[in-house]
């Protein structure tokens, strides 16, 4: 699986990658804000995304919108620290598979991330 | 910000720090803003607007974001992680205002500051402000919240 990550914080990068280290992900690109993530996904063609919502330049649900349209079949995992609920419901409505609130423990992590790719 | 809403607010920070490293944080008594709020080493600070309206920060020394940071990635600290930490654990209390809140809102990007000045002013609200003092693993940081 072909994983590309957007999250504006390197710490949350790294610590997705760190999670995933285990679950047979290639990780084929990572972004600091949703436009370099818009130009990682044309270039590196993932098969599932990690979106953090709150990015500098363009954010996660303008993103889901281009992948979505672009590819559909590409997974998108909504990794963000906004706990309300029209934001969830906004981003499973534009096509993303799952929503994941923040903090997250490598545990939720990884059964977010399962769960997303089995959907 | 109305009592309640903070007493849920506490909450979540206690469960924050308590799944992160199940070590958990001591809040002490929160206390009115009074127009000298604390500011440590390292700042990051959220913007709030939409249906609520003002700011909230975190500010924190360099050994509890080192912690953090080692907790989070198993990675040593640098001064770029710590500030990108103190950023990131602003993001995500802020965030989970909503849980509190129970009304929509956004939050900006956070901007960071490194360096404490000698003391940050809160413009003035009509609600009350608070700022949350915590002790965690044996340093001290604290969250200032003032948001209409």
């Amino acid at each position: 699986m072909k994983l590309l990550i957007a999250d504006d914080s390197a710490i949350i990068r790294m610590a997705i990658e760190r999670s995933l280290a285990n679950e047979g992900v290639e990780i084929v690109g990572v972004a600091p804000n949703g436009k370099v993530a818009m130009e990682l996904f044309e270039a590196c063609t993932p098969d599932a995304v990690t979106m953090d919502i709150t990015m500098p330049e363009m954010n996660g649900l303008e993103c889901i919108e281009r992948i979505i349209k672009a590819r559909p079949q590409v997974k998108i995992l909504v990794i963000t620290a906004l706990t309300t609920e029209s934001v969830a419901l906004q981003a499973l409505k534009l096509g993303a598979r799952s929503v994941l609130t923040k903090p997250f423990t490598s545990d939720s992590l990884r059964a977010a991330y399962l769960e997303m790719i089995s959907v | 910000m109305k009592q309640a809403e903070l007493t849920t607010f506490i909450s979540i920070v206690e469960s924050y720090f308590q799944s992160l490293a199940d070590e958990p944080a001591q809040i002490g008594v929160p206390y009115l803003l009074d127009g000298r709020e604390p500011a440590l080493e390292y700042t990051g600070i959220i913007g709030v607007s939409g249906r609520r309206k003002g700011v909230a920060y975190v500010t924190a020394g360099r050994a509890t974001l080192d912690r953090l940071v080692r907790i989070l990635t198993g990675s040593e600290s640098a001064d770029a992680l710590a500030l990108d930490m103190v950023g990131e654990l602003a993001n995500v209390l802020a965030g989970n205002l909503g849980r509190a809140f129970e009304s929509d809102f956004d939050i900006t990007v956070p901007v960071v500051v490194k360096g404490a000045p000698d003391q940050i002013v809160i413009q003035k609200l009509k609600q009350p402000g608070f700022v949350v003092p915590i002790s965690w693993c044996g340093a001290d940081l604290y969250i200032v919240i003032g948001i209409d």
